[in-house]
């Protein structure tokens, strides 16, 4: 036993197969459509050797230097069923060696599946490109205004550039201070990134990571020391807003969340999502509290009133409703089809009078918020609003659209 | 001699080879269109595209690869030469625009693109609820929708204007990240260009003004293929510009016959059997079709088809596609047949044993047409053409009240008995208003009181078109638009009903108010018929009549294409378009050639039914034999041989009433009335619904099921019904018994009665010795009384559970 093993020690670092070089590539062409960080069908990921480590529902997919007990081994060869790829062509006997030598020689190796990936060419654009606006925040106490752009945030007045991040930024948050500005987005289906400016400085604080798609909603606890993010992974993280620790992570929505918003008191924290619901977390511990579920379609955005007393929420089905938030449940006090298409903003004026909304159909409405009246309608918009807020003031609405535009309105 | 000669030689190389199409033009430098070389030698088309060298007269101009795709190079006209062993063929070139910037349409390329890669399929993100919050409306059937989902929802996540090559929309499907959908784009594909080229140009919206499809042309048309054969096809969109394009690698294709020939995804396609078979095209909503005959490896002597008897047009048609396919027709019926199937064809009854042996001993050559003559005049023509309409139009208590029902029902029966051209009973349908008891035809819109209902029926009834998809999509499959589908149905949103004086009496009115609304635009289009002119939809004129000036225009042929179908189809076994009541624009007949004739022969007789079906009945086509031949066998799409079919419900149970001279009693209808008299189809007959009776609540020729069962089996051997018409006491056994007639006569009037022939020297032979054998000799007179009729009922039974009684052949 001994000399067997003494030659296998030898022979290890000629045999042994580099994951990056060798394993990924196998596992991209073959697995990863359905295995990816993203998708992970089964829980599976096997976009990295620790991820396979890790493993799905069914336990880990490769104990190293066992690849007869290892599944993805067992599965690929048809000695686990079902055999993989599902209903696909069997790998080609090499393939399959490849992966057991891998995993009898330890399975090392960093790198990812997902980094290897076809070379897709460079494509610029042809035309000038007129900044967008991805969403749009105001300083508090101030009429100083950040305008979340591709791969940067504009300050308006002044025009200063915030530069560095990684695509679009998609929500925008000033802490309650106004000293810092959280600006979140990410890669689409890759990971989220924050990014925490010091905005008399324009100096990057720290970058936030965490999730593995794009973070749509940032919000500050309104006594600062917290900031929320949730996106299209479906997860919320609480984050320490001084040391960039996560804190937790919140889980229970089932489709992408879109908006995120603090009670005044900071006490609650309230989400909106893709999956129909608003849910209400105790910000403190974590957990949920309930649901409201009354929308028929996906939540694009949620408003507290100044107050803590309400939640509005908006989406798809081009509905506002209002609910009044107990403690241990919500009650619906209001619901209007309010436009002719999917609503993407709501805002709440500061004194809690009114109530803001702008909708694909390219029209921004106003109204009262106490019954739901209908105000005032500004319209045509030439693009979609996704930026929307009244001024620190009350008297005005500040209106940023797809298209780069940002329009004052007083109604 | 000799120069003659030359120029005969040539000649026959120009027509032996050929480039398709003759002349292209390469709009824009992005353009391509791929040329065929076709040798249509010996009858045949050979695609020689791969085998051919391909060569461009200025490849400044334009330039050709060895597939025959031709690319543009810089603007002008060039020649491109096709050479395949010697001969050579060449099409225009003309290159135009080649120094503008490409900027892709949305609407008529990149959602193409989108479709063909399968994006939006049904399984992916033309779900009804997406795929990971990704939703694109099914096969691209809502440009803007899918715009702004594409360039806007979930803030603008799936295209980057400033970076195009880090749009999602392009690292997912080439699978430069994860997707779970696969890999679906391959980055060095035009496909990829032309997504990632509108990127580049700014991902420019759809416009109003944007060119439009307005028409496909695919080519070759037709083709005759050698068992085995390939060809490509190309298919051309014709846009509302004027311009056209080669859409042939983003087109689908299916197949109606796989049995015959496939296609796949780029429009190859392979011959796998013998027969014809239709290749279907869809391309932005719009269809088309080719078709590949690959005849069978028959050796039929010409004389077969030069000398057929050919009594009408029709045998025309039939014999020259016959001849196509190298079948020969089967043998002309024997007059024993030919009486049964007209009287079962026409009239829904068995001829009388009396009847038979009067047209069986007529010498006159044209008995035939003056059988079909008479029985077109006869009540039960009638009868039996009335339940057909009243299967179509959905006659039955189910909502209507009985006076309402009889009423409709009446009103159908009156128009077949004074043959109303078929123009005129639509006509009267849908410009009628008042009591629906005055008017019978007005329970129509009874029974359809939702405008959806109503305008889906109608397509169904009289247009042979199934819409139902349009309702909330543009139709995957066929041309029809969710638009127009909406446009059709506020033909009819304003139709008013209020309760009449009597009971069961509606007054049906047309209302001057009221539209349905476009689901999704939620406002109401101006009414319009299926590619029809579109009504004001200010007016508050009746919309059904313009509905009904467009319905019954000759000039409509879907109008009468369907009923010609259908009476086709009851006639000859197989409607032409089949299923029956299918004859939307991919459905293509089995013999085009021939449903055109007939329509139009049908639209030039003023939509005389009753000249249909007699010109049906008179065809030799019709009163060929049943019986295949060598050739035949396979055959039951080219009417070489009459399509043998079990008789329909109501028909089987009358003809064994009239057999055994014992009516079937329907409660609440008086004796002696047939099944195919009945108005209503909620009559309590189980061996009605055993033997497939529809229950008339949609219009769907499959309602009625000629499929056999157990229980129809089962009906036959144990159920009370044939069984107590053969021991009725009233009955034509126990008549004949009464009569006293003898074994040999009651065997030879009921296989008349049954079977419309005399029986065989081995039947007559067979059935006296088991006849004898199974009665009691001696003994009681009652008792042997008893074993005879018991042994002839069970002669009777056999008869009418035979295949030879229960089919029409």
């Amino acid at each position: 036993m001994k000399r067997i093993g003494m030659i296998m020690v030898v022979a290890l670092p000629v045999a042994a197969q580099e994951f990056a070089k060798d394993v990924a590539p196998i596992l991209a062409a073959n697995c990863l459509g359905c295995h990816a960080p993203l998708t992970k069908m089964g829980g599976l990921s096997v976009e990295s050797a620790d991820a396979l480590k890790t493993g799905g529902n069914h336990g880990p997919a490769i104990f190293p230097g066992k690849s007869s007990e290892s599944r993805l081994y067992l599965m690929l060869t048809g000695a686990v069923q079902p055999a993989m790829p599902m209903g696909g062509q069997k790998l080609a006997a090499g393939d399959i060696e490849t992966i057991r030598k891998w995993i009898d020689a330890g399975a090392q190796g960093t790198g990812t599946a997902g980094v290897l990936r076809p070379a897709t060419p460079i494509i610029k654009p042809r035309v000038a490109v007129r900044p967008q606006i991805f969403s749009l925040a105001q300083q508090p106490g101030t009429s100083v205004l950040a305008l979340g752009g591709f791969r940067e945030v504009r300050i308006q007045p002044g025009n200063r550039i915030l530069s560095g991040h990684a695509d679009a930024v998609r929500s925008l948050a000033f802490s309650p201070d106004g000293k810092l500005l959280a600006a979140a987005g990410g890669l689409p289906a890759r990971r989220g990134e924050v990014k925490l400016w010091d905005v008399s400085s324009g100096a990057e604080l720290r970058t936030l990571g965490g999730h593995a798609d794009a973070i749509y909603a940032v919000a500050f606890s309104p006594d600062g020391k917290q900031i929320a993010t949730a996106g299209y992974d479906k997860l919320i993280k609480l984050w320490d807003a001084g040391s960039g620790a996560e804190v937790r992570t919140l889980k229970d929505h089932i489709d992408a969340i879109n908006a995120l918003a603090f009670t005044p008191d900071g006490r609650r924290l309230i989400s909106g999502a893709a999956d129909r619901t608003i849910k209400i977390w105790d910000s403190s511990t974590g957990r949920r509290l309930y649901t409201l579920s009354d929308a028929s379609d996906g939540i694009n955005t949620v408003a507290v009133d100044p107050t803590g007393t309400y939640v509005a929420a908006a989406g798809v089905d081009k509905s506002i409703r209002i609910w009044r938030l107990g403690d241990q449940e919500g009650e619906l006090l209001h619901s209007l089809m309010a436009h002719e298409d999917a609503i993407l903003r709501l805002a709440w004026s500061p004194d809690g009078r009114y109530l803001a909304s702008a909708a694909a159909d390219r029209t921004i409405k106003v109204f009262r918020a106490s019954d739901l009246s209908e105000l005032k309608t500004f319209s045509p918009q030439p693009d979609w609003v996704y930026g929307l807020a009244f001024t620190s003031d009350g008297k005005s609405i500040i209106a940023g659209r797809f298209d780069g535009s940002v329009s004052t309105y007083t109604p | 001699m000799k120069p003659a000669a030359l120029i005969f030689a040539c000649a026959a190389c120009a027509l032996a080879i050929e480039v398709i199409p003759p002349a292209v033009e390469l709009n824009g430098r992005q353009a391509r269109h791929q040329l065929l070389a076709t040798d249509t030698a010996g009858g045949f088309n050979v695609d020689a595209t791969r085998e051919a060298k391909w060569a461009s007269s200025d490849p400044k101009v334009a330039t050709v690869d060895a597939s025959g795709i031709v690319l543009p190079a810089g603007d002008g006209e060039a020649i491109i030469t096709a050479s395949v062993r010697g001969r050579t063929a060449s099409a225009k070139v003309r290159v135009t625009n080649t120094a503008l910037p490409w900027t892709p349409r949305f609407r008529t390329e990149v959602i193409p693109v989108l479709t063909k890669q399968g994006c939006n399929q049904g399984a992916c993100h033309g779900a009804l609820a997406g795929k990971n919050g990704f939703k694109l409306t099914l096969r691209g059937y809502d440009p803007e929708a899918d715009y702004d989902v594409l360039t806007r929802q979930a803030v603008g996540r799936r295209v980057s204007l400033a970076d195009p090559s880090a749009s999602l929309m392009l690292l997912k499907p080439t699978m430069a990240i994860a997707h779970g959908g696969g890999k679906r784009l391959d980055p060095n594909s035009r496909e990829y260009r032309v997504i990632a080229e509108w990127i580049a140009a700014g991902a420019p919206a759809p416009k109003p003004t944007d060119k439009e499809v307005v028409g496909l042309q695919v080519l070759p048309k037709k083709m005759q293929l050698n068992p085995g054969g390939e060809h490509q096809i190309v298919v051309r969109a014709k846009y509302s510009d004027g311009t056209s394009d080669d859409v042939t690698p983003w087109a689908r294709y299916g197949s109606n016959n796989e049995g015959v020939a496939s296609v796949n995804d780029s429009g190859r396609v392979k011959v796998t059997g013998q027969g014809e078979a239709a290749i279907t095209i869809w391309y932005s909503s719009k269809v088309l079709y080719a078709t590949v005959t690959s005849p069978y490896p028959n050796q039929v002597p010409a004389e077969t088809y030069t000398s057929w008897q050919r009594n009408n047009f029709i045998d025309d048609y039939v014999i020259s596609k016959l001849r196509n396919l190298n079948i020969a027709p089967s043998k002309r019926s024997t007059d024993a047949e030919f009486i049964r199937r007209a009287y079962l064809d026409a009239a829904a009854i068995l001829p009388t044993p009396e009847e038979v042996e009067s047209f069986l001993t007529d010498p006159r050559p044209d008995k035939r047409a003056r059988l079909v003559d008479a029985l077109l005049e006869r009540d039960e023509y009638v009868d039996n053409w009335a339940y057909k309409w009243s299967d179509l139009l959905l006659v039955s208590s189910r909502k209507l009240g009985r006076p309402a029902m009889w009423s409709f029902y009446y009103w159908i029966r009156d128009s077949v008995k004074s043959n109303k051209p078929w123009d005129q009973f639509a006509r009267e349908i849908f410009t009628g208003s008042g009591s629906t008891k005055q008017n019978g035809a007005l329970n129509y819109f009874v029974l359809h009181k939702d405008t959806i209902d109503l305008a889906e029926n109608v397509t169904q009834a009289f247009l042979g078109q199934r819409l139902t998809c349009a309702r909330c999509h543009n139709h995957p499959l066929e041309k029809w638009t969710q638009k127009q589908y909406y446009q059709f149905a506020n033909l009819f949103s304003r139709i008013g009903q209020k309760n009449g004086t009597e009971p069961g009496e509606t007054i049906v009115y047309v209302k001057s108010s009221g539209d349905i609304n476009h689901p999704r635009l939620l406002r109401p289009l101006a009414p319009a018929p299926l590619d029809g002119e579109a009504f004001p939809i200010d007016s508050d004129a009746d919309r059904r009549a313009h509905f009904a000036r467009w319905l019954t225009d000759p000039k409509n042929d879907s109008f009468a294409r369907n009923i010609v179908n259908r009476v086709w189809g009851t006639l000859m076994g197989r409607g032409l378009c089949d299923p029956i009541d299918d004859v939307r624009a991919t459905n293509p007949a089995s013999n085009e050639e021939l449903l055109t004739a007939v329509v139009r022969d049908f639209v030039e007789h003023r939509f005389d039914i009753r000249h249909l079906i007699r010109t049906i009945m008179n065809s030799n086509a019709y009163q060929l034999s049943s019986e295949a031949n060598a050739t035949n066998a396979n055959d039951n799409r080219f009417y070489s041989k009459y399509i043998v079919r079990r008789l329909p419900a109501e028909v089987l149970l009358d003809a064994m009433s009239q057999v055994t001279g014992v009516p079937t009693p329907f409660p609440n209808y008086p004796a002696g009335m047939r099944a195919i008299q009945l108005p209503d189809v909620l009559v309590k007959s189980q061996f009605l619904t055993v033997f497939g009776r529809p229950p008339r609540v949609i219009c769907d020729a499959s309602e009625r099921s000629a499929d056999p069962s157990i229980t129809q089996a089962l009906h036959i051997i144990n159920g009370d019904t044939l069984n107590r018409k053969l021991s009725d006491p009233q009955g034509n056994i126990a008549a004949s018994l009464k009569l006293g007639l003898s074994d040999s006569r009651i065997l030879e009037h009921l296989t008349l009665a049954a079977l419309s022939r005399y029986p065989t020297d081995n039947e007559r032979a067979n059935l006296a010795r088991l006849l004898a054998e199974a009665r009691v000799a001696s003994g009681p007179a009652d008792a042997q009384r008893t074993s005879r009729q018991q042994a002839l009922e069970d002669l009777a039974w056999a008869l009418l559970s035979s295949r030879e009684f229960m089919f029409n052949h």
